[in-house]
């Protein structure tokens, strides 16, 4: 679906169009074609490519991002601190200057990086379960019941509960969506996704009253940062959360295949040795589940999720086995980058990071679409 | 030859009680055509899925399906996949795939938890070109005709059995939305590949069934009306109690056409 492959698409066409008219005029006999594996390999090389640039840009983009700030450190010392703490040559940093960088910077980079990977992976895979280009990674009412538990806290002063709170109320709305649908007659992947729908928006209007009736100045700015998302709270610990949420989530990449059969039908599917029904549903609850995990963390980052699968879908093709791992890339990049944006930019104040992912992604978005190359 | 074929024996699908497949017994040997016939909602389609092993949600099911004497019906699912693919009818909405990504997902049984197997790009290509699909290869599905997209689908059915002996093959309406020409040249590939194994295909057009198949299965109501050759099966009285129609029956060397009326009441 990129330009470059277009001519080759149209230099073929004759071919066919030959095949089919000597059909028409014999009567018969179709004649086997004679171009068994010409151009075989084509299309993997571009993902290749791409995964290599997006993996030196990821690179890079740690090194600036642990650099960025008032401290005045540059990306190469930056990056040799992060290679010394991993036992590859001398930091260049003096004991705070490289203290900044590895217990300060790195954590939140590397979370950045960790919930950009998994809110793509996710959303590339809702996507694919409910066949809807819509579909993001809060699609089970997983982030609205982590709203509810972080707002709740947040109100009572306890903002250090805040991501066990969230990961509690993000499990509490799972398993309520799983517990009406099964309630309403089987919890099938349609029902599933409507009681997600309608957890979501009892969970939302939750959130909305208890903001209308307790909070105000800190509280309510405190929240409102969190319902957009936002690293900046970010330790070690939360880190490791995070990246245990994504290394959830790279678990799911081996699926692609499954999830190509289940774009050809269920019946299809189901032909193939693939319980259509069944691998739904567990995708269903394993991505709501790594959602969780990752909203505990980052508070509801939106765009990634949802628009990061739609912009590498358009450079590789919606084949599942280079989708995902792309996407994971992509994302990672997307939000390491709008994170360092929202921290360093605005210095000394900060944006929530959901705020910046909706800024830059919007547009770029919007370019895609406008270059022509978003097929619906 | 028989040894490979398929039985199907005392078949029945049921959702809530309404039986939509109903004691059907048939057989559809090797190195045959077999024609499945019948009015819309006889329960063909339901018939193709259940010998491949999917029914509709709570269905029960019931009977047998033997394939080389094998029981289909009691394989685990991966198992019987690669010894039975089903081609689906042409749908709108065609997945976001080149052609080598959908054949090569016919790989989908042989792989292991990663899927990932060596070999696949032989089998993937051999289908290809099995099912005249070659040049098609690296071009989304999308931009495929009907007749291009039914090759391509073909093979990928075909990349599902490669490896051991030729498996049962499933056609769901295979020449719907076909023009004549590509209609003709769909069922020369069929019939190509019905030479070593056995090949079902359901259809609407009863002239092309009685032109084309060996055997013709005729269904009415979830139940098997007649089994047999062409000429046995499809009679005017038949085709009288089952379509409600009046037929007559033009056979001639080149192939078998009939001509319906309204009944006369």
């Amino acid at each position: 679906m990129t330009r470059t492959e277009r001519p080759a698409a149209g230099r073929e066409l004759p071919a066919a169009a030959d095949v089919r008219a000597s059909a028409a005029a014999s009567g018969s006999r179709a004649p086997i074609a004679a171009h068994p594996t010409r151009g075989a390999r084509r299309r993997r090389s571009p993902a290749l490519l791409l995964a290599l640039a997006l993996g030196g840009l990821l690179v890079i983009a740690i090194a600036v991002a642990a650099s960025a700030g008032p401290a005045g450190i540059g990306p190469l010392e930056a990056l040799g601190a992060i290679l010394a703490r991993l036992g590859i040559g001398e930091s260049p940093l003096g004991a705070v200057d490289d203290a900044i960088v590895v217990d300060l910077r790195l954590p939140r980079a590397l979370a950045a990086c960790a919930v950009g990977a998994g809110l793509a992976i996710v959303g590339a895979i809702m996507q694919a379960l409910v066949r809807n280009p819509l579909a993001d990674p809060y699609l089970l009412g997983v982030s609205s019941g982590a709203s509810v538990g972080a707002v709740l806290v947040l109100i009572a002063g306890l903002g250090v509960l805040l991501p066990v709170a969230a990961f509690v109320g993000a499990l509490a709305a799972l398993l309520v969506t799983l517990g009406l649908a099964a309630a309403a007659g089987g919890a099938t992947p349609t029902r599933t996704v409507l009681a997600g729908v309608v957890v979501a928006s009892a969970a939302s209007a939750l959130v909305s009253l208890v903001i209308f009736w307790g909070a105000d100045g800190d509280a309510y700015r405190e929240i409102l940062a969190w319902l957009l998302g936002s690293l900046a709270a970010i330790t070690w610990p939360t880190a490791t959360v995070a990246l245990v949420g994504a290394g959830l989530a790279l678990a799911l990449l081996p699926t692609g295949r499954l999830l190509d059969a289940l774009a050809l039908g269920d019946a299809a599917a189901g032909a193939l040795g693939v319980d259509a029904r069944r691998t739904r549903w567990a995708l269903l609850i394993a991505s709501a589940l790594v959602t969780g995990v990752l909203v505990s963390v980052s508070g509801a980052i939106g765009f990634v999720g949802l628009v990061v699968p739609h912009a590498v879908r358009l450079a590789v093709g919606a084949g599942h086995a280079r989708l995902l791992p792309l996407s994971a890339l992509a994302g990672a990049l997307v939000l390491l980058v709008s994170d360092t944006v929202a921290r360093a930019v605005f210095d000394p104040r900060e944006l929530p990071v959901g705020i910046v992912t909706a800024l830059i992604g919007a547009p770029v978005f919007a370019a895609l679409m406008l270059s022509g190359r978003v097929r619906t | 030859m028989s040894a490979t074929g398929l039985e199907v024996e005392a078949l029945s699908v049921r959702v809530r009680g309404r039986a939509l497949v109903d004691d059907a017994t048939w057989s559809a040997p090797a190195g045959r055509l077999t024609a499945l016939v019948g009015p819309n909602g006889a329960g063909k389609s339901t018939m193709l899925r259940a010998i491949a092993g999917v029914v509709p949600e709570r269905a029960e099911r019931g009977g047998r399906v033997l394939l080389g004497g094998e029981r289909l019906d009691a394989m685990p699912a991966r198992e019987r996949a690669r010894r039975v693919a089903l081609v689906e009818q042409l749908a709108e909405g065609a997945p976001q795939l080149t052609a080598r990504e959908a054949v090569r997902l016919g790989r989908t049984p042989h792989h292991r938890m990663l899927g990932f197997s060596l070999g696949d790009d032989r089998h993937v290509d051999a289908a290809l070109e099995a099912a005249g699909a070659a040049p098609l290869a690296e071009r989304p599905l999308a931009e495929l005709s009907g007749g291009e997209l039914q090759r391509v689908h073909l093979a990928r059915a075909l990349a599902q059995q490669s490896g051991d002996q030729p498996g049962l093959l499933l056609l769901d309406e295979p020449t719907n939305h076909l023009d004549v020409a590509w209609q003709l040249e769909l069922l020369e590939l069929v019939r190509r590949l019905a030479a070593d194994r056995p090949v079902v295909m359901t259809v609407h057009d009863l002239a092309l069934a009685a032109t084309h198949a060996d055997r013709v299965v005729l269904v009415d109501r979830g139940r098997v009306v007649a089994s047999g050759a062409p000429s046995d099966v499809l009679t005017p009285e038949r085709i009288r109690a089952v379509y409600g129609v009046d037929a007559e029956i033009d056979e001639r060397p080149g192939g078998v056409a009939i001509r319906y009326r309204r009944m006369a009441s």
